[in-house]
Parts: C-alpha cells; sequence; structure tokens
C-alpha cells in the first residue's frame, strides 16, 4: 500500500462489481443450501426412520455459515485486500470466542463425570476424603480384599496405613522407605495422624524433631509468649 | 481578501465551491490521511471485535441451554416460520452487497449511485425491521411466547420453552438493535454525502459504517440457522 502525502491520491483497492455481485449469488446459493441440508435431514429422518443426532444439524449448517462469513470478510469488508493488522485483530478475537465457548463446552460436556465425586463429603482444604481410589490389597494371611472411598479418612491417612502403603508401593520398597525416611529424620511415628498435622509457614526447623516439636507457629524457644506456649514447653 | 460590496446583486460563487472532500484536511496530528484513514479502520476494526465478543455471549448462552434442554429447543424452533428467517437472510445479504457497493461508489466518485445505495441499505434494514416486528415479536408475543416469567403460552410442550424463547428473544433483540443503529449511522452519512462530504480522497466513515453493517450481516449469518433451522 503506497503513502500519499497531502493531497496524493489512495491506493486502496476498489471491488470490481463482477466480485460484489459473484461474492452476493455465492451468498445467497450457500444460504438456499442451508435451507435445503434442513430439509433433507428431515426427509432422510422421516423416510429412512433414522434418528440424526443433533451436532450434524449443527455442524452442517455452522460449516456453510463459516464459508459465508469468510466471503463477507473477505471481499465484502476487504480485509483480502487491507491492512493485515485488521485480520490479525478478527483472528485474535475469533480465538477468545473459540475459547470461551470451548471451556464452557468442556465444563457442560463434563459435569456427568464429576458428580460423583462432588456426592462425596466435603472437608475444607480439599483433603479429598471422598475420593473413589480403590486398591487390592493382599493381607499377610494371603487374602485379596479391596479397600475403597479411602475408608472416609484423607487420602494422606490413607496412604499413611502400612497395609495400604506396602500394598501400593510394595511391602519390599517400603520397609526401605521407612528405613530412609527414619535415616533422615529421625523420627518416625506411624501412629500419627496426618489429619491433625501442624499448621507452619514456610521451612521451620526442627519441626519434625522427635524430642520437643516445634509448637504451630511458634519457632524453637524463641518469643515465648502466652501462657499456652510456655505450658507445653515445659 | 475578498470583501462584500452591499451595492452589488451578485451572490458569491457558491455553486462552483470545490466538493468537501476535495478540501478534506485529515487531522494534524497524523502525517498524512493515509495514515488517518489506517488508524480509523483499525479502530473500527478493534471495535468490532469487541462486538463479536459481545455477541459470543448470546451465542455461548445458546450453546449452555441448547445442551442442557435440547427437546425445548427443538420445540421452540418449530414456532418459528423458516420463510421469513429465509427473506430476513436475504434482505440482509443484498443490503450488505449494497454497503459494499456504497465505498465504491464513493472510491469512483458516483455520487448520486453512493445514495442510491445508502438509501436502498436504510431501506433493507427497515423491511428486516418491519418482518421481525410486524410477522415475528408481534404475533409471538400476543399468543404468550415470552421468555422466562413472562410466558404464558398455555399449549407448551416443554417446561424449558420459557428459556428458548430467553435465548431466541436475547440473540435476535440484540441483533435487531445492532440493525436500529446500523440505520441511524446509514442516514448520517446520507447525509453527509448529500454536502458532498466523500469521493475518492475521504470516505473514511462510508468505509467504517459499511464494515458496521457488514457485522450485523455476519452475525444473522450465524443466528438464523440456530434459531430457525433446528429439528
Amino acid at each position: 500500500m503506497s503513502h500519499s502525502h497531502g493531497n496524493g491520491d489512495h491506493a486502496h483497492h476498489v471491488s470490481s462489481p463482477f466480485t460484489l455481485v459473484l461474492v452476493l449469488v455465492i451468498l445467497m446459493i450457500l444460504t438456499a443450501l442451508t435451507f435445503i441440508a434442513y430439509f433433507v435431514e428431515i426427509w432422510i429422518s422421516e423416510a429412512f426412520g433414522v434418528y440424526i443426532p443433533q451436532w450434524v444439524n449443527v455442524l452442517v449448517a455452522m460449516s456453510i455459515a463459516t464459508v459465508k462469513g469468510t466471503l463477507v470478510l473477505m471481499y465484502f469488508m476487504h480485509l483480502r485486500h487491507d491492512n493485515q493488522l485488521n485480520t490479525v485483530i478478527l483472528v485474535s478475537c475469533v480465538a477468545a470466542f473459540a475459547i470461551f465457548l470451548g471451556f464452557t463446552g468442556l465444563d457442560l460436556g463434563n459435569r456427568g463425570t464429576i458428580f460423583a465425586w462432588k456426592d462425596g463429603p466435603i472437608i475444607e482444604g480439599g483433603t479429598s476424603v471422598g475420593s473413589l481410589r480403590e486398591i487390592e490389597v493382599i493381607g499377610a494371611d494371603g487374602e485379596t480384599s479391596v479397600r475403597g472411598i479411602t475408608s472416609g479418612v484423607s487420602v494422606a491417612q490413607f496412604a499413611k496405613d502400612p497395609t495400604i502403603a506396602g500394598a501400593v508401593l510394595g511391602s519390599k520398597h517400603y520397609e526401605k522407605l521407612v528405613k530412609k525416611h527414619d535415616a533422615e529424620h529421625g523420627y518416625h511415628d506411624h501412629n500419627s495422624s496426618s489429619e491433625h498435622s501442624r499448621p507452619r509457614t514456610g521451612l521451620t526447623a526442627g519441626l519434625f524433631a522427635a524430642e520437643a516439636p516445634v509448637q504451630a507457629g511458634h519457632g524453637h524457644g524463641d518469643h515465648g509468649g502466652d501462657d499456652h506456649s510456655e505450658a507445653e514447653s515445659h | 481578501m475578498a470583501t462584500i460590496d452591499p451595492a452589488s446583486n451578485e451572490r458569491p460563487a457558491l455553486a462552483k465551491r470545490e466538493p468537501l472532500w476535495k478540501t478534506y484536511k485529515h487531522g494534524h496530528h497524523w502525517p498524512d490521511a493515509e495514515a488517518e484513514f489506517d488508524a480509523a479502520k483499525i479502530g473500527m476494526w478493534l471495535f468490532l471485535s469487541t462486538e463479536i465478543l459481545l455477541f459470543a455471549g448470546m451465542f455461548c448462552a445458546y450453546a449452555i441451554f441448547r445442551m442442557k434442554y435440547p427437546e425445548a429447543f427443538v420445540n421452540g424452533s418449530h414456532y418459528l416460520d423458516w420463510r421469513f428467517g429465509a427473506i430476513n437472510t436475504a434482505v440482509l445479504l443484498g443490503s450488505s452487497f449494497t454497503a459494499a457497493y456504497c465505498v465504491r461508489n464513493a472510491q469512483l466518485n458516483n455520487q448520486l449511485w453512493l445514495k442510491i445505495n445508502l438509501a436502498i441499505t436504510f431501506l433493507a434494514g427497515a423491511a428486516f425491521l418491519a418482518i421481525k416486528f410486524i410477522f415475528e415479536y408481534g404475533p409471538k408475543w400476543a399468543d404468550g411466547k415470552r421468555p422466562g416469567e413472562l410466558f404464558s403460552y398455555p399449549f407448551a410442550e416443554n417446561a424449558h420453552e420459557p428459556i428458548w424463547w430467553g435465548v431466541y428473544y436475547g440473540a435476535t433483540g440484540l441483533h435487531a438493535s445492532h440493525v436500529i443503529i446500523g440505520m441511524g449511522l446509514f442516514v448520517w452519512v446520507f447525509i453527509n454525502a448529500s454536502r458532498g462530504k466523500y469521493g475518492p480522497k475521504h470516505y473514511t466513515l462510508v468505509e467504517n459504517v459499511a464494515l458496521y453493517w457488514h457485522l450485523v450481516d455476519l452475525i444473522w449469518i450465524f443466528l438464523f440457522p440456530l434459531l430457525y433451522l433446528i429439528h
């Protein structure tokens, strides 16, 4: 595109009558085709007793509409001979449109799979107590049993159960993990509960120390203010 | 500098004045008329994008409710007469053609046909609205085929038909409001065109108003099969 100065003339594309008329004729034919497709669908389903799913109707109509829309954009709205930035703007907009509709569709289309999970109890903080996780457990007596729905505890607590852990990870690997954990942390209380884990902010030195574990919200031996923490530390 | 002689009966030579499009000066903050034209058009495309996203809300509402209540949409669509949809589609496509021709007429300084095509486009918009209101909105509203709580049609076959009418009136109403705005814009351009404001050197508004009208057409291209052609 040439840049004119002051009184210079524009070098803009002028649509030829032939192009404009041809585009109009094609648009009219495609409109007729949309209706023909509609009546052909009805005829097929009635003459042959076939059930045609809704998406066929939508897909056919929207495909023709997309061709028509593209013709309008390219020739009536001059995008074909225009500053390409305008096309970039339009395509970005259509992409946003697709994300909007696409994610809404994903959401609605998958409500069915999520509702079963949502039926379970909802615990604040999301501990997956209602998880549908089921595993086969081979007991010490060699009997196989299925433990499921995390037996009413959180997933973390469920995994803590030595029977479960042994079954999931393999008993040998589990034994190794226990030894490694004891060696690294020097502290392993099999009976502690992950349901009552201490709230903490950031990395707290000595949090897992066997003797005198750090109290929630307090550092090691500093700013011992309130009576409660004093009583605990003694 | 010319002075007016009160004794003279001679009228100033208005007829010989250059047409406004020839004397048009671009904004002083633009390097040239081309830059001004391009910027105005980019601005228009940005605006059209927001318009598409506005209608995306309607299309999304349509998708949600059709996925949830497909039977209500089949029922609802059968209340519409496809022939009115077909006529209105042809009217809008034709008006889009004349709108595109307006730009060509301005570019080639064909002042008479510029005005004729502007008028035809305006009248096509009026015809579209007339068909919509006289043959569609009016009788349907009178029968009680109304959206949501206003629904009072006594022969409904599906509990969710009020939702269908909500989507129908919402989508077509938003579209019709754009037709009304577009018609107003064409009146504005027509008045300017009669004053000789548009020609080969300057036709920014003709171009942008035509773009707006094409967008209205574009939305309808997608809207009408979704509303009229469900079975």
